[in-house]
């Protein structure tokens, strides 16, 4: 401890650089550079025309989902103010309008010294129907699935920061996000599940606003807000008796379902802190720390009747309708800090030194009511549910330059934390509370090499052992390592080599878990500045993931390896250029990805394209594009499909 | 025969190695003048593209900073050597060697000149866990201090972003390139919408929303709870225990080709206890027949896997 105090008391003297004195305050210089008024931009609007070779359509519109019709491909533009009375510039940018699954819409507003305005919105579609990921009759032939959604993830963001000067920034931003549509889900009584419709309607918005403190030594970012969410889930049949899942009758019964009505209405608000500080006291040492603070709860009531032909199978007593209701009340405190010491007491010398800290609680409680047309009243039940976490990190690393062109690390993490479900999720009767703790040793090395601008070398590996662990699949004893090279070899040519490696093994006899992931890419680019003539890019991946992990099956309890394995290579490709010079001169680019893995679930997708653009007159251009998606599983072969995607479009630019 | 001990000869030989070593680390030798500031109108004199270019990016607020009070005040009529330090001489001489170019410099100098007026940013308090800074890469890897900003805008703020990751992150880019992903290839999103570059109190920058919450539930708030009944490893291992947010050959971004894999793998029917197995969620056993079509899609009966408000095993 007093060899540290005492080396601690020497930093100072280490310190090679004496704090910079500021330049002296200067005056105002009048502003001598150029200014630019005026509109420009561009807007691309066509037609895109889909010719669906073959295959499962459900899943060509789960992977790629682009459909016919009038488009507005593109919109941009940029306005700089000639007097600059409201703004200096503003800036817009769309993307994907007219039915399109991804609509973008961006502005930015800019005025120097008085504000930053940014507004964001996105509208993606989420359509999913793929018939392997739930069909449980797929031994019938009913490819179908019962987990299915059809919806609108929509986001909006503002963000207004006001610049009256430099030392104190205020903020205030708006966001919501909302998903709403249609889908499948099934509806679960006792022994059956029956695949109905469902109606999504969730949003949340947000609100937060705060101060950025900018000093030349001291500076903090002290931010407040608060949410509020609602969800309106709606599951609901009526019509024909449906028979679900189970086939066979129980009894002599078939049990089915003729209405169901199943209402979700959840409602929750949060409130949220950050502060951020940083200060740096001398030119040798930067201090910094933050302090995060949420809150969330949600309030829920719960709504289900339905009518049918239902079983109970503890008492094997049949009932024809049920309702139930339940209220549920569930709040979440979450607290999180981190400090870090940055020291730098010499040019060559780095030393970070950082604690971090995240801790919270889940507590709930509700109240489920259960009513048959056997039962003269409802029966009630009252559950509650608890998960308690603690995480905490403390790392320590120090940088050292070598040499000019070259710079080694080094440091060791340790992670320790403890962690409580009371109420299992799973059956309570078995595991009324489990108990995990955390703790990791991981030792930190890297490098970086660098030779005149043009070869760069990233080498990392980071080696962990844990002797306990949350979960079976957490990282236990493992390795993690990365090598990434770049090399310009001339102002026009680069290539990239990388490659990482990450293995995690938990020898426990119970779990046996073996894990290994590998990627190797190799890259080009030809882009020569002065030409201007061709321009070429290509990647070359290869992934390999092995995955060994000791489970028992179920229904026999007989010992078994769960085994996954994935092989993939991956290329992309563009070459892009004009073959004949001139003011009006086509230029063309075509290339694409190609993706094919083996293993487990052996897939090949492949996206080439190609596309022309004929200037016509000076602002003028016509854009044709083709594009070819293609899917193929080899165990799924009912999710492949083929598609020529036509898309042809003026562009207007100003 | 004159004998050398080894041990001299040891030092010797250590000496002359640190005096190469220093001399390669050496400070140029002061010049005699003090380093003096020449104005952006002398820069412009020869750097007149990069001059105009600069107009018209966000950086020229540091020119214009009349009457603005705090630090840029410094730099009023200097932006150039706001961050190339002072060019007097370098005007003079007109030599590369007289003047600070912070893409050439090591990162670790070239991010001080940056954090010089960039500290207050998530940045800088976020590099705990991590960030380019840690790994050396300079802020100008990424960012283009004399670029017009209207460039971006040509090609799509969002391409444009997912372009610069992906120019060194191609294993990434590459596993967008599977079937189901998130949409950033088309360029609905963008690297930055998940990431925070400059580092985050969550590991691999993975972005905060709501302070400390993590950024996934910003697009799937539905998804963020609190629950009745929560899923735990949602809460604390993260999304990515059970989906490979870059892309995967399985449906929903699954990190397993069946639902089952990816459930069994923890809920293994391994012991009877946590005491046992040391870890939470591996019991208790299930008996479900796996032969059965019905018991290999986990989610046809547990419905609600993120987390429930209603059933404690996720049924509704």
């Amino acid at each position: 401890m007093r060899t540290l105090l005492v080396l601690f008391t020497l930093l100072p003297l280490m310190a090679q650089d004496a704090p910079k004195p500021a330049p002296e305050p200067a005056p105002a210089a009048p502003d001598k550079t150029p200014r630019d008024t005026g509109v420009e931009g561009s807007i691309d609007a066509g037609y895109r025309w889909v010719d669906f070779r073959g295959g499962n359509f459900a899943t060509y519109r789960s992977v790629v989902n682009l459909g016919e019709g009038p488009k507005l491909f593109n919109v941009d533009g940029l306005i700089r103010s000639a007097d600059r009375k409201f703004f200096d510039r503003i800036s817009v940018q769309g993307m994907g309008w007219g039915g399109d699954p991804y609509s973008t819409f961006r502005a930015d507003a800019f005025k120097e010294r008085l504000y930053d305005l940014r507004v964001d919105y996105r509208n993606i579609a989420y359509y999913n129907f793929l018939p392997s990921y739930a069909d449980p009759l797929l031994s019938r032939g009913i490819v179908s699935t019962e987990q299915a959604f059809d919806t609108r993830i929509r986001t909006f963001d503002t963000e207004l920061r006001l610049l009256p000067g430099t030392r104190f920034v205020p903020y205030f931003a708006f966001d919501r996000n909302s998903d709403g549509g249609s889908g499948v889900t099934t509806f679960v009584v006792q022994s059956n599940q029956y695949p109905v419709g469902n109606r999504i309607s969730n949003h949340e918005d947000r609100y937060r606003g705060g101060v950025q403190i900018q000093f030349s030594k001291f500076h903090a970012t002290l931010e407040g807000g608060g949410t509020s969410f609602h969800d309106d889930q709606l599951v609901s049949y009526s019509g024909d008796p449906i028979y679900g899942n189970r086939a066979n009758p129980i009894f002599g019964q078939r049990l089915f379902l003729s209405s169901a009505a199943q209402a979700y209405r959840v409602t929750g608000d949060s409130i949220f802190t950050r502060a951020m500080v940083s200060y740096s006291p001398f030119s040798w040492l930067d201090l910094s720390g933050q302090f995060l603070y949420s809150l969330p709860t949600t309030s829920v009531v719960y709504d289900q009747t339905n009518t049918g032909n239902f079983v109970d199978l503890q008492t094997l007593e049949f009932y024809a309708s049920q309702h139930d209701n339940a209220t549920a009340y569930a709040n979440q405190p979450h607290s999180s800090g981190s400090y870090l010491v940055d020291i730098h007491p010499s040019r060559r010398l780095r030393i970070l030194e950082s604690l971090s800290s995240d801790r919270f609680h889940v507590a709930s409680s509700q109240v489920y009511s259960d009513l048959t047309n056997l039962a003269p009243a409802a029966v009630s039940t009252n559950d509650v549910d608890r998960i308690y976490v603690n995480y905490n990190r403390h790392q320590t690393e120090a940088m050292f330059d070598l040499t000019s062109y070259l710079t080694v690390r080094g440091g060791f993490r340790y992670v320790w934390g403890d962690a409580q479900t009371e109420g299992s999720i799973t059956a309570p009767q078995f595991q009324p509370n489990q108990t995990a703790d955390l703790r990791q040793k991981v030792g930190l090395a890297g490098f970086q090499f660098r030779m005149k601008q043009k070869l760069t070398v990233n080498g990392d590996l980071e080696v962990g052992t844990t002797s306990r662990a949350f979960f079976r699949t957490s990282l236990y004893n493992y390795k993690r390592s990365s090598i990434r090279a770049r090399y310009q070899a001339s102002s026009a040519l680069s290539f990239s080599v990388a490659q990482s490696l990450t293995t995690n093994s938990n020898p426990d006899t119970n779990i046996n878990l073996d894990f290994l992931y590998s990627q190797s890419s190799l890259g080009f680019q030809w882009v020569p500045a002065a030409a201007k003539r061709f321009t070429v890019l290509g990647d070359y991946t290869f992934s390999r993931l092995r995955s060994d992990i000791n489970y028992f099956i179920p229904q026999a309890l007989i010992p078994a390896v769960s085994q996954y394995r994935d092989n993939a290579h991956t290329i992309t490709a563009l070459i892009e250029g004009s073959p004949v010079t001139g003011r009006f001169a086509p230029r063309f680019s075509a290339g694409g990805s190609y993706f094919k893995s083996s293993g487990t679930r052996p897939t090949a997708y492949y996206q080439p394209q190609a596309r022309i653009s004929f200037p016509i007159r000076e602002h003028i251009q016509w854009n044709t594009e083709w594009r070819w998606y293609g899917m193929n599983e080899a165990v799924y072969a009912f999710e492949g499909f083929r598609a020529h995607v036509f898309m042809t479009s003026l562009r207007l630019i100003r | 025969m004159v004998k050398v001990p080894s041990v001299k000869l040891g030092i010797v030989a250590l000496s002359v190695a640190g005096l190469v070593f220093a001399s390669q680390n050496a400070k140029p030798a002061d010049s005699s003048k003090p380093a003096e500031y020449a104005g952006s109108e002398t820069c412009q004199a020869c750097h007149e593209d990069i001059f105009k270019a600069f107009g018209r990016n966000r950086h020229h607020t540091v020119e214009a900073s009349k009457g603005i009070r705090g630090p840029s005040l410094q730099w009023a009529g200097k932006a150039c050597e706001s961050c190339h330090g002072p060019g007097g001489k370098h005007a003079e001489s007109a030599s590369a060697s007289d003047i600070v170019n912070p893409a050439k410099v090591r990162p670790a100098e070239s991010e001080r000149i940056c954090l010089g007026c960039h500290k207050n940013t998530f940045a800088h308090a976020g590099r705990v866990q991590g960030g380019h800074g840690r790994y050396q890469v300079a802020c100008v890897s990424c960012h283009s201090v004399h670029k017009p900003d209207a460039e971006a805008i040509t090609t799509g703020r969002n391409k444009a972003i997912n372009a610069e990751c992906a120019g060194c992150h191609v294993q990434v880019w590459a596993q967008f390139q599977r079937p189901h992903t998130h949409r950033l290839p088309e360029g609905a999103m963008s690297c930055v919408d998940c990431h925070n570059p400059h580092g985050s109190f969550l590991p691999r920058m993975v972005n905060t929303v709501n302070a400390n919450e993590p950024g996934c539930v910003r697009c799937h708030s539905d998804k963020r709870g609190p629950f009745a009944f929560e899923h735990p490893p949602v809460k604390m291992e993260g999304c990515q225990t059970c989906h490979e947010p870059h892309g995967s050959a399985n449906p929903r971004m699954l990190t397993r080709h069946e639902e089952r894999f990816v459930c069994l793998e923890c809920h293994a029917n391994v012991g009877l206890s946590a005491a046992q197995t040391h870890t939470i969620g591996g019991v208790p056993p299930a008996f479900h027949d796996l032969r059965s079509p019905i018991y290999r899609n986990c989610s046809v009966c547990h419905i609600k896997t993120h987390g429930s408000q209603v059933d404690r095993s996720f049924l509704k």
